[in-house]
């Protein structure tokens, strides 16, 4: 079968942007660069739920926009349905659509003539109908006649996904969908992309900043970190790269940001932890346990409780990038 | 065939969008109104008299002298000063620009489409300008095709202007912004208001190589003294020159920026 999406060798150098106007001068007589992505090559198969994860500022938006034929690579080819892209990107583009996660809209229009202007642009026939069908499947019904500046946040991005099925895409790419929804409606969504892609086999490829939304729905996923591809794997084999005994979760009090920053610099591993009172920590071997113990005691640490934990795809993820997915500053602070 | 469609379906989105809003009506009456009473019944009694003598003004057509100027300008006002040059930079700030362009819509279509509107609007600020003209009783000279050739070259010559710097701002906002400016310095620079002979002649000479005075003179000569297609030839061919480079000039930015944005993204 033909791969959805085929991406080899992908490169990308921004040259820098260049803040006021002196700056420009300086910089167009001695220019900088920036490389956004290394080496990248993957594939996403059909019908398969394909993850994209990486810390901020990885690449992931970069490769997306690359796979979208948005911008185009320094180095290396995409095809998608065994097309070249950007090149022979019109005989694909009306197969495929896109959520981005900042979603966007016409804020002087209704949700439904949102929906028809796109509607028409992909020339979707029984449009009415399909936008009925969407407002319902997307709790817009009541609302799908006010103009979208009355719309929450939620109920944007929930506009957007309608619009984004209009097509019945074939391959559906989306940039944290759930971002910004309450719980129940994104719980709804991830369902719906799970039987969408189960009835109608349409490929997703997702990024996403929840390590349950990826594990729960992705087949395989890719991690990207600063523009290099570090790991592509099931999210089984992904979190069986850790045993049980790597993850030791602490009962604490008394810890800090400062003894955080010198834990992870004694044991140059991953650390983090959810509040004040408990610390997370992947061990690359259980004998450094006691010594990590010792070491909170002697500063300062109270230690309450030691656990160890069966690792998640969260664990793993730092594990293998050994930042969190919203950077580095996210762990410590 | 798709371009064609695309520009009707980004019109008609432009449509929905002005009479969604239902201040945009109101206006496109009350501007070019307060704008006529201002300048027509103000300073027309204050000041028509002054410029007695310069030009093709007198006390008697001063309405007309000022009419045929304000109706062609609502035409440059809407390529260069108004929404246009921000076609990009809106559908950026809106971040509806990555859909579009992820769509299958004709990339060129958008410009085109969303230049409808302006034109509608300017027709529309016209009628009401022209409509005040008659009721303060003057009446419009001149052969309603020859009219519309003039308008229809200042309009391509500008939206020419108005498409560079649309195509410009999507790269750097700034230059979506510059509309403003420009518009305010041809505004006057074109003597819509004031007859440029009262400026020193070598002022005035370099004033009237512009296209925009070369197409108010010409929108006066015919209104106010109904003159023939030959007596105007001498403005329509700098006129029909200058919206060829324009139209060339902005063809150019559109495939600059739709390059530079392939390169490193809007």
């Amino acid at each position: 079968m033909t791969n959805a999406i085929e991406i080899a060798n992908i490169s990308k150098t921004y040259r820098e942007e260049n803040p006021g106007f002196l700056n420009t001068l300086k910089y167009l007589f001695k220019p900088t660069y920036k490389k956004a992505l290394e080496d990248v090559s993957f594939s996403v198969e059909q019908g398969e739920i394909f993850g994209l994860l990486g810390p901020n500022g990885a690449g992931k938006t970069t490769l997306i926009k690359i796979i979208l034929g948005l911008i185009s690579p320094t180095r290396g080819n995409i095809k998608m349905f065994n097309w070249d892209i950007p090149k022979e990107k019109s005989k694909v583009i009306d197969r495929i659509n896109v959520v981005f996660s900042r979603a966007g809209c016409y804020w002087n229009l209704t949700g439904r003539d949102h929906l028809k202007f796109y509607g028409k642009i992909y020339r979707v026939k029984n449009l009415d109908e399909k936008i009925k069908e969407l407002s319902e499947l997307f709790d817009l019904s009541d609302k799908i006649d006010l103009t979208t500046d009355k719309y929450s946040t939620g109920e944007v991005m929930r506009l957007n996904l309608a619009r984004a099925l209009l097509n019945d895409p074939e391959l559906i790419v989306l940039d944290e969908p759930t971002i910004g929804l309450d719980p129940v409606i994104a719980l709804k969504v991830r369902d719906f992309f799970l039987k969408l892609n189960k009835e109608k086999g349409t490929t997703v490829l997702l990024t996403t900043h929840y390590m349950e939304e990826a594990d729960r729905l992705c087949k395989r996923i890719a991690i990207i970190d600063d523009g290099k591809l570090v790991a592509i794997d099931t999210p089984a084999n992904l979190k069986n790269k850790l045993k049980r005994e790597n993850v030791c979760e602490f009962g604490v009090s008394n810890l800090t940001g400062e003894v955080l920053a010198k834990i992870k610099e004694k044991f140059e591993r991953c650390t983090y932890y959810d509040d004040q009172s408990q610390l997370r920590v992947i061990l690359d071997k259980l004998e450094d346990l006691s010594e990590l113990v010792n070491f909170l005691k002697k500063n300062g640490v109270k230690v309450s409780s030691v656990h160890t934990e069966k690792p998640t795809l969260e664990d793993a993820f730092l594990y293998i990038t050994g930042k969190g997915l919203r950077g580095e500053e996210d762990e410590i602070s | 065939m798709r371009f064609l469609e695309d520009i009707l379906i980004v019109f008609r989105r432009d449509l929905k969008e002005y009479y969604r809003w239902k201040l945009h009506l109101v206006f496109d009456v009350l501007f070019p109104l307060l704008d006529v009473i201002l300048f027509t019944l103000v300073w027309g009694s204050i000041l028509g008299g002054g410029f007695q003598g310069y030009g093709m003004m007198t006390k008697e057509n001063y309405i007309g002298f000022l009419l045929s100027g304000m109706v062609l300008w609502t035409f440059v006002r809407h390529c260069i000063g108004g929404e246009f040059t921000h076609i990009f930079v809106e559908e950026k700030h809106r971040r509806t620009i990555q859909y579009l362009l992820a769509s299958p819509i004709n990339r060129i279509s958008i410009p085109y489409g969303k230049s409808i509107m302006p034109i509608l609007r300017a027709t529309f600020n016209s009628v009401v300008l022209i409509l005040v003209g008659l009721t303060l009783g003057f009446v419009f000279g001149g052969n309603i095709f020859l009219i519309i050739l003039i308008i229809s070259l200042t309009f391509l010559t500008f939206s020419g202007v108005g498409l560079t710097l649309a195509a410009l701002g999507a790269w750097r906002e700034d230059f979506a912004d510059m509309g403003w400016l420009i518009s305010y310095s041809l505004e006057i620079s074109a003597g819509i208001y004031f007859p440029i002979d009262i400026l020193p002649a070598n002022i005035k000479n370099i004033l009237m190589s512009f296209p925009q005075t070369q197409a108010v003179q010409a929108m006066r000569m015919l209104v106010i003294q109904n003159a023939s297609l030959v007596q105007l030839l001498p403005f329509l061919l700098p006129l029909i020159f200058s919206s060829a480079i324009m139209i060339i000039i902005a063809l150019f930015a559109f495939k600059f920026v739709e390059r530079k944005a392939i390169l490193v993204g809007i």
